[in-house]
């Protein structure tokens, strides 16, 4: 059976074999290393990981993707929890956020997935920052400590972000929680971030 | 370092290293303690965090000896009646095995011989056999030759 690959290399039937008939110039065998570059090419793999590149922060045998951001502080959970949160309800909370918090992950669990479990909207109260356009639901925006996704990063400067910075003291965000559930949901949103540290770019 | 004496100071040399927390948490127990002690031989510093644990209906709070720095703050306003007890285990960090495990993302170092404490609530109702396990390196002092 001739395939794609075998008809550029052997020319071995099919209508790549013969020359085109709208007069366009045939395949040459020079495309053949640009396709399987394409197909083996290691420096495809985005990341450390290709099975969760959305917790890639560590570079191997150099640090950590945030490196240029922020060095030092400790590494903080913030939890906000509705134990439970009613069936369709709606449920706010106004968390107070440690001086000199930045964020760099959102973490979230349900004890009820059936209909989606709940949406979340994230609010800065002092900027006025809407950090999620419309409420999202919570597997789109957060996995739990499995699976996290971390916000900003250095990863060259194509993909340099900052983490976000609140306010560094008085920092306040509200959190609000749609149970999508027709059944009482324990809900958990946590901002996973660090706390002081200094910012080593600047 | 230069010491001015022409010997030089210590290197430090980074040699991994892992260490564990292990609670057998009774059914229904609140703020079970158990305690994390830094070896005395050098510090230590913290990249990634592994748990395991018989049943997720299980709570962590950290808090750091030394300073009384916590780790899990209370975000929420709690209702009255209500005890904050940090944060499910599940949403800090799963296996290794699972590809789970949760990297700090910013290396936190953790002085010799300091202790943490870990808060273990359950609601399982029954014992919860849990492991933490901190996976890191040790910043051994080794002099230069």
């Amino acid at each position: 059976m001739s395939t794609f690959l075998s008809r550029l290399l052997f020319k071995d039937g099919g209508p790549q074999s013969a020359p085109p008939s709208d007069g366009s110039p045939p395949l040459r065998p020079l495309m053949l290393p640009r396709i399987i570059a394409t197909f083996e090419n290691i420096f495809a793999v985005i990341g450390n990981t290709p099975a969760d590149n959305q917790k890639d922060v560590y570079i191997t045998g150099d640090g950590s993707v945030f490196d240029e951001a922020i060095q030092g502080g400790t590494p903080t959970w913030i939890p906000c929890d509705f134990i439970p949160l009613g069936p369709s309800k709606t449920g706010r909370s106004k968390m107070a956020l440690p001086d000199n918090f930045t964020l760099l992950a959102f973490l979230a669990s349900a004890s009820s997935n059936v209909k989606g479990g709940f949406r979340v909207n994230v609010y800065d109260i002092n900027r006025r920052i809407r950090l999620t356009e419309r409420p999202v639901n919570f597997n789109a925006i957060a996995g739990t400590g499995n699976s996290p996704l971390f916000l900003g990063g250095d990863w060259g400067s194509s993909r340099f972000a900052l983490p976000y910075q609140f306010q560094p003291t008085n920092a306040q965000v509200m959190i609000t929680v749609v149970n999508l559930e027709t059944v009482n949901n324990n809900i958990e949103f946590v901002l996973y971030g660090i706390q002081g540290g200094h910012a080593a770019s600047q | 370092m230069a010491t001015g004496n022409g010997s030089t100071g210590p290197q430090i040399v980074k040699i991994p290293r892992v260490l564990v927390v292990d609670a057998a948490v009774t059914g229904n127990a609140v703020l079970f303690p158990a305690l994390l002690t830094i070896p005395q031989d050098a510090d230590f510093e913290w990249w990634w965090l592994a748990i395991s644990r018989t049943s997720a209906l299980l709570k962590m709070l950290l808090t750091e000896s030394g300073t009384s720095r916590q780790m899990i703050f209370p975000g929420s306003q709690l209702t009255a009646g209500t005890q904050f007890l940090g944060v499910n285990v599940d949403n800090l960090a799963g296996t290794v095995a699972a590809n789970g495990s949760f990297p700090i993302a910013v290396p936190y170092v953790m002085p010799a011989s300091r202790q943490y404490t870990h808060q273990f609530s359950d609601t399982s109702g029954v014992t919860n056999t849990v492991e933490v396990v901190y996976h890191g390196f040790a910043l051994l002092a080794v002099p230069q030759s």
